[in-house]
């Protein structure tokens, strides 16, 4: 379905302006693109259980500092392979950590996911903020950020490699495996999977800390590809994230929808965004286009859902 | 075939003044299907529900095979062989009949789930009843009857020993009920099972019960053989020796016709019901669970959408698309859930009182004075039991809270109340008393409309009755044609009101 819309806006794009689908305008859209659809990966994960991740944005801004962070504390200290090494583990333990917040007050203290993860979103961009005042700070380590940079066959980026590499394996854990039938039972009747002797409180926490962890690796992607660790970078990413899930199906009430819809969601949503300069429509109305397709998306969502219903 | 797989012994179970379930002794046996009956309120629903764990709180000693248990948990339930079979509860809807059966103890091979041994394993159960069912499709796409099945199949892949289904028939049409019934049959015959089965049809339990329980007013009255009772020894045993016992208020002068419905349909509802309430009268509406009575109110409120008939209100066509429209007219309703739709819980007495009298209070800054003081004569009048007026609604008995309800339409000033099930829950006491308000209200000249699947209720307060079967008016009832066993009896559907009302 979402596929279609795509094509045709690509028909339409090819058709309207000169040009836009480049070689680089087509690694732009795949590197940010692809950045943000880690975000979009663990977005999916939580709303797939009935929830919503609002911190997503800054665990990645988090991540992306501890980055910056790791590469000046340990620069004199070990060779760069093994930095780098270490900020990878460093950045998806601080991920980990939020996400683990967030599971723990919406399994064990019975928070509402919505304000739950405000709490995570608020500790994420404190921490991320604590670590050079706010101020964004260069990556020490340039051939991380050539790394991040390269781009297989010129115009697929490693993240977008990466991204599908992930979403293939969630993917195939969200059909195959029990816990990820576990998500989409949860997602689909809390009660009925308690009833089945399904550990809800664990399954639950395990998905905020996952949603942590892609968020994580996210902003380490992140940081490579903007060449900074900056507590701000991430900022209004959580509103991508939900808009590009919902757009890509995953339901708001959970227990529908696949990750890679999803995934195809923030490709959209991101090409949209790189057209939006070439249709001479000023660039300060781009998050009020994200906010109208996300009511949008919901929208056509929530009829479905009650046209199913009055079907039923 | 006579050993004993569940006993229960003394159970009792109360809630705030009432007392549910009393010493209740009760055995069932390996294979057979034990049928319980009573009216609404009996205690049989409260009786499955302390059996399969919604209820920890019970006195009493449970036994299963010998052994004494203490349930305190639906999951504990469950793990012990007991279980309610409640497709909505149990059934992920967006997930397959395959996968729901198998939901919390998947095959696997390695880490993978084993689809494909899954899908043989609940093949071979689900088959045994009805071939025709897809395991593949998400759930929700299945009728009532196919979750049903899909459910017992989850509760057998699950070796439990014990199924409850309380009221299971009540959504299904005639072919429906007979593929459940020889679901139920072959399970018998698997002979170390044994099924609880709750239903209002009478007549369902000469089809396949084996034993019947009867419960009236919390108590079990007897367990018999289903060979040896027939439908009206049920039905005596069920109202027991029944004296009309009857609120008397003064006669008042009947008003003019304050409430008039002609012709009323409601699409798989209501058809052709036609109603009237005067002033100074109190008019009942008997009927059972399913019986769809109280659609008439939500039809009345604009709750449902009218597609055949009209309703009239002091004279004048009304035409309402929401509930507000209602009460600005002057009508009030008591809805069933009052905790839920009848009242705010979490504020006080006062501010619940006034609610549906802001409107005309709009004019200027509200009066916490005159509030106060109004709410005061009221606590007063009705005899609502309540430390102060600014104490929490939420703190007060079922009782309390439903006069609060009734002191809120009070100060609306409505011509008209419309109370569903008005004292369901509520100790027999404050019952009198609420009937006693009501007569005072149709003495002042309001009109009452009193919708209760409580007979005694009923026949206790109304002036005339209408007595509801299956979406339609089967009989009006006036004077001293107003009595119990009657009704009772009309009120009985034959047990094919579900394909009735999809027919309809």
């Amino acid at each position: 379905m979402l596929i279609v819309v795509y094509i045709a806006l690509a028909i339409f794009i090819t058709i309207y302006t000169d040009g836009f689908f480049s070689a680089f305008n087509i690694g732009a859209i795949l590197g940010l693109g692809s950045i943000m659809g880690f975000l979009v990966l663990g977005e999916s994960l939580v709303m797939l259980t009935g929830g919503i991740d609002l911190s997503v944005g800054y665990c990645a801004a988090f991540s992306s500092v501890i980055t910056a962070w790791t590469m000046i504390a340990f620069k004199d200290l070990l060779p760069p392979s093994l930095i780098v090494a270490l900020l990878i583990v460093l950045g998806i333990m601080g991920g980990a950590f939020i996400g683990l917040i967030n599971g723990l007050s919406v399994a064990k203290l019975k928070i509402p996911p919505l304000i739950a993860t405000l709490g995570g979103y608020g500790i994420a961009y404190g921490l991320a903020e604590f670590v050079f005042a706010g101020i964004p700070t260069r990556l020490e380590i340039e051939s991380f950020s050539a790394a991040v940079r390269v781009k297989v066959f010129h115009i697929f980026p490693i993240s977008s490699i990466l991204l599908a590499a992930c979403a293939v394996v969630l993917s195939l854990v969200l059909w195959k495996v029990k816990f990820g039938r576990y998500v989409y039972a949860i997602g689909g009747s809390k009660s009925a999977a308690f009833l089945s002797g399904i550990k809800v409180d664990s399954v639950l926490i395990w998905c905020y800390v996952l949603s942590g962890i892609f968020a994580a690796i996210g902003g380490l992607l992140l940081a490579g590809w903007m060449r900074v660790g900056d507590a701000r970078a991430g900022g209004g990413y959580e509103f991508i994230a939900i808009t590009a899930a919902v757009m890509g199906g995953i339901s708001l009430f959970g227990g529908e929808g696949n990750v890679w819809d999803a995934v195809i969601g923030i490709m959209t949503l991101q090409t949209i965004r790189k057209i939006i300069p070439h249709l001479r429509i000023s660039t300060f109305f781009e998050d009020g286009i994200v906010g109208a397709i996300l009511l949008i998306a919901v929208l056509v969502s929530v009829v479905s859902v009650k046209r199913m219903r009055a079907a039923a | 075939m006579n050993e004993i797989l569940l006993r229960a012994e003394n159970i009792t179970k109360s809630f705030p003044g009432v007392r549910a379930l009393d010493s209740v002794n009760f055995e069932l046996r390996k294979g057979e299907l034990h049928c319980l009956v009573g009216e609404n309120g009996a205690g049989k629903t409260t009786f499955v529900k302390v059996i399969y764990g919604a209820y920890p709180d019970y006195d009493g000693e449970i036994f299963l095979n010998g052994d004494k248990i203490r349930i305190t948990h639906p999951l504990q339930a469950r793990e012990l062989g007991i279980a309610a079979i409640q497709q909505h509860r149990d059934l992920v809807p967006h997930l397959s009949g395959e996968e729901n059966i198998f939901l919390g103890m998947e095959e696997t091979k390695g880490i993978f789930i084993d689809r494909r041994a899954q899908n043989e394993r609940a093949r071979k159960i689900v088959d045994r009843f009805d071939k025709s069912i897809g395991l593949q499709v998400p759930v929700k796409y299945l009728t009532v009857a196919e979750q049903e099945i899909v459910a017992i199949a989850k509760a057998l892949v699950r070796r439990h020993r014990i199924l409850i289904l309380d009221e299971a028939t009540a959504p299904l049409d005639r072919n429906e009920r007979k593929v459940l019934f020889d679901v139920l049959n072959e399970m018998k015959r698997e002979g170390d099972i044994g099924i609880i089965f709750i239903s209002h049809h009478i007549n369902e339990l000469f089809e396949i019960g084996d034993r019947v329980t009867v419960f009236k007013d919390g108590k079990l009255v007897a367990t018999k053989d289903i060979k040896e009772v027939n439908f009206d020894d049920v039905v005596q045993l069920m109202i027991g020796q029944k004296e009309r016992k009857r609120f008397t208020k003064k006669k008042a002068s009947l008003g003019e016709e304050i409430l008039k419905i002609t012709g009323l349909s409601v699409p798989g509802a209501l058809s052709d019901i036609d109603v009237s309430v005067r002033g100074g009268e109190i008019v009942g509406v008997a009927g059972r669970l399913g019986s769809n009575k109280e659609k008439i109110a939500e039809a009345v409120f604009g709750l449902v959408p009218i597609t055949k008939g009209r309703v009239f209100f002091n004279k004048k066509p009304l035409l309402v698309k929401r509930p507000e429209g209602a009460i600005r007219k002057g009508i009030g309703l008591l809805p069933i859930d009052r905790r839920e739709e009848g009242l705010i819980l979490c504020r006080s007495v006062a501010e619940n009182v006034v609610l549906a009298w802001l409107n005309k209070l709009m004019k200027r800054f509200l009066s916490v004075r005159l509030i106060n003081f109004m709410t005061r004569d009221y606590v007063g009048k009705l005899g609502i039991k309540t430390t102060s007026v600014n104490q929490r609604v939420e703190y007060l008995s079922g009782g309390n809270q439903q006069k609060v309800v009734m002191a809120k339409w009070l100060t609306a000033d409505a011509d008209l109340l419309i109370l569903l099930e008005p004292t369901e829950g509520i100790d027999v006491q404050t019952r009198w008393d609420i009937y006693r308000i009501l007569g005072e209200l149709a003495e002042s000249g309001k009109g009452i409309l009193v919708i209760s699947s409580d007979l005694e209720e009923i026949v206790a307060l109304s002036d005339r009755v209408y007595v509801m079967s299956d979406g339609r008016i089967v009989e009006e009832l006036k004077g001293d044609k107003i009595e119990y066993r009657h009704i009772f009896n009309k009120t009985i559907s034959d047990g094919t009101s579900g394909s009735e009302r999809r027919g309809a």
